[in-house]
């Protein structure tokens, strides 16, 4: 193979229309790209956030946040995705949902757990002193003041579902990995690595673009989190490491 | 490494077998061997780099900046496409997992070491400079030993990650148990190999976790009744 021409295989592939449009083309496969990770991180955020909060008052909720976050740190996402695929949910989109769903759960949980887990003391007991009830300190003092680390753990799975919603593309199931599952199956190295490109691109993008909601995010509910968050990044990196 | 084609119906298809493990013992170590292998070398060739990066990042604000700017940029490729993104130039050889599996290690490694240099007493470290150590000896007897309970956090972190992604190596066939994960996807769904390996992988991450644990409280004894 010359690999010198592949800059210039790249360049035709970005320059040809055909590139873009149809079934296979990058636009639909962005389209589908942002469909798969958009319901994985719904369908995450829905079971991980209210459990998140619902483990902080509970004693032993540390053991089973850690034990979960562990235990899906250990199990291959693309082993998952093939056995969803393989098995009752069959080739195509809800099987990449399904498992990019399953490794969502741990970055959202684990900051939902540390967010609720972290609010002063001094504060809970001011909220009660109040005359407020278990729920309303939950839902007028604790998740507020918990946003900024909830709005972390969002923020990692989404950066790391996007990324590896390219594995979708093994199994069938679409987004951006057709690029470069299609180029490498035919040869075609232009639209490998212009998937390649598009798919890092578009990655830093969301990257760079959640960490601007998340600032913004700050501003209004406060600083608390910030500190916190850049001080443990042991616990971030965490939950990004099943990323990809 | 494929069955004979007249093997390909996988009678009842089941979940697991044990006919299947026994029956596949040698190619289950074989690839045991190389995932073990691949992995060592990724985070062994992203731990050697990390560890004079992030010395070097403490020196100065804007280099720390640059380093943890440029490894979560890093961490943002997905592995696939910077594997496959390889695979024309080093085709089946292990450089096209290592290389990107090394980077990754890389990246959780620099803000772990980071972080446990970041941790160690202020006092610990004026101790040592009263006592005439130079700043390198200090970096070497005061500094590092301190920060190892967050290191050997990050390297296992970084190993336990490394082995989940040179399952994605399969895809191209780099080898390890992600090619045969992919092999039974690939041959009419033969659920019993790909719950094999999957199987084979989460009890490697497991053990290489747990080793590392134990490596740990070896070397950091006094950590022990910490808050680790």
């Amino acid at each position: 193979m010359a690999n010198h021409s592949i800059p210039h295989q790249i360049k035709v592939w970005f320059s040809t229309k055909s590139s873009y449009t149809g079934n296979q083309g990058a636009i639909h496969l962005l389209w589908q790209h942002v469909e798969i990770s958009g319901l994985s991180i719904l369908a995450a955020a829905v079971v991980a956030i209210p459990l998140g909060i619902g483990l902080a008052r509970w004693r032993r909720g540390g053991v089973v946040v850690t034990s979960i976050a562990n235990t899906a740190r250990a199990i291959p996402i693309l082993g998952i995705l093939i056995l969803l695929a393989v098995g009752p949910l069959g080739v195509g989109m809800s099987a990449a949902v399904a498992a990019l769903a399953i490794f969502a759960v741990p970055p959202m949980l684990t900051n939902t757990f540390t967010g609720i887990q972290e609010v002063d003391q001094d504060t809970r007991r001011a909220a009660v002193g109040m005359g407020m009830t278990r729920w309303q300190v939950t839902r007028r003092v604790e998740v507020p003041l918990a946003i900024p680390l909830i709005a972390t753990g969002v923020r990692l799975a989404t950066v790391q579902v996007w990324a590896t919603a390219t594995l979708a593309a093994i199994v069938g199931s679409g987004g951006l990995g057709q690029l470069v599952v299609t180029g490498r199956e035919i040869q075609n190295y232009g639209e490998l690595y212009g998937g390649v490109v598009i798919i890092v691109i578009t990655a830093l993008l969301i990257e760079g673009g959640m960490a601007l909601v998340q600032r913004a995010l700050r501003r209004r509910f406060g600083d608390a989190g910030s500190e916190r968050a850049s001080s443990v990044p042991i616990a971030s990196v965490e939950s990004v490491t099943t990323a990809s | 490494m494929h069955p004979p084609a007249g093997f390909t119906l996988h009678v009842g298809n089941p979940w697991f077998s044990w006919h299947y493990v026994t029956s596949n013992w040698s190619t289950i170590k074989t690839a045991a061997r190389q995932h073990i292998s691949l992995t060592l070398i990724s985070v062994g060739i992203g731990f050697g780099v990390a560890l004079p990066i992030s010395a070097l990042a403490r020196t100065s604000p804007v280099l720390r900046a640059i380093v943890l700017g440029t490894s979560s940029a890093l961490y943002a490729v997905p592995s696939l496409a910077a594997i496959v993104a390889l695979y024309p130039f080093f085709g089946f050889s292990r450089w096209t997992v290592v290389i990107p599996l090394a980077a990754y290690s890389l990246v959780i490694l620099v803000r772990n070491i980071l972080t446990g240099l970041d941790g160690v007493p202020a006092e610990a470290v004026e101790a040592a400079t009263g006592m005439g150590f130079s700043p390198f000896r200090t970096f070497l007897r005061v500094r590092l030993p301190l920060a190892v309970p967050t290191i050997v956090a990050g390297l296992r972190l970084a190993t336990v990650s490394t082995i989940e992604l040179v399952v994605i190596g399969g895809y191209v066939g780099t080898g390890g148990f992600g090619e045969y994960i992919i092999e039974g996807f690939e041959n009419n769904f033969y659920k019993a190999e790909i719950t094999t390996y999957i199987i084979a992988t989460v009890l490697l991450a497991l053990i290489a976790d747990a080793l590392l644990l134990v490596a740990q409280r070896l070397v950091t004894p006094w950590s022990r009744r910490g808050a680790t």
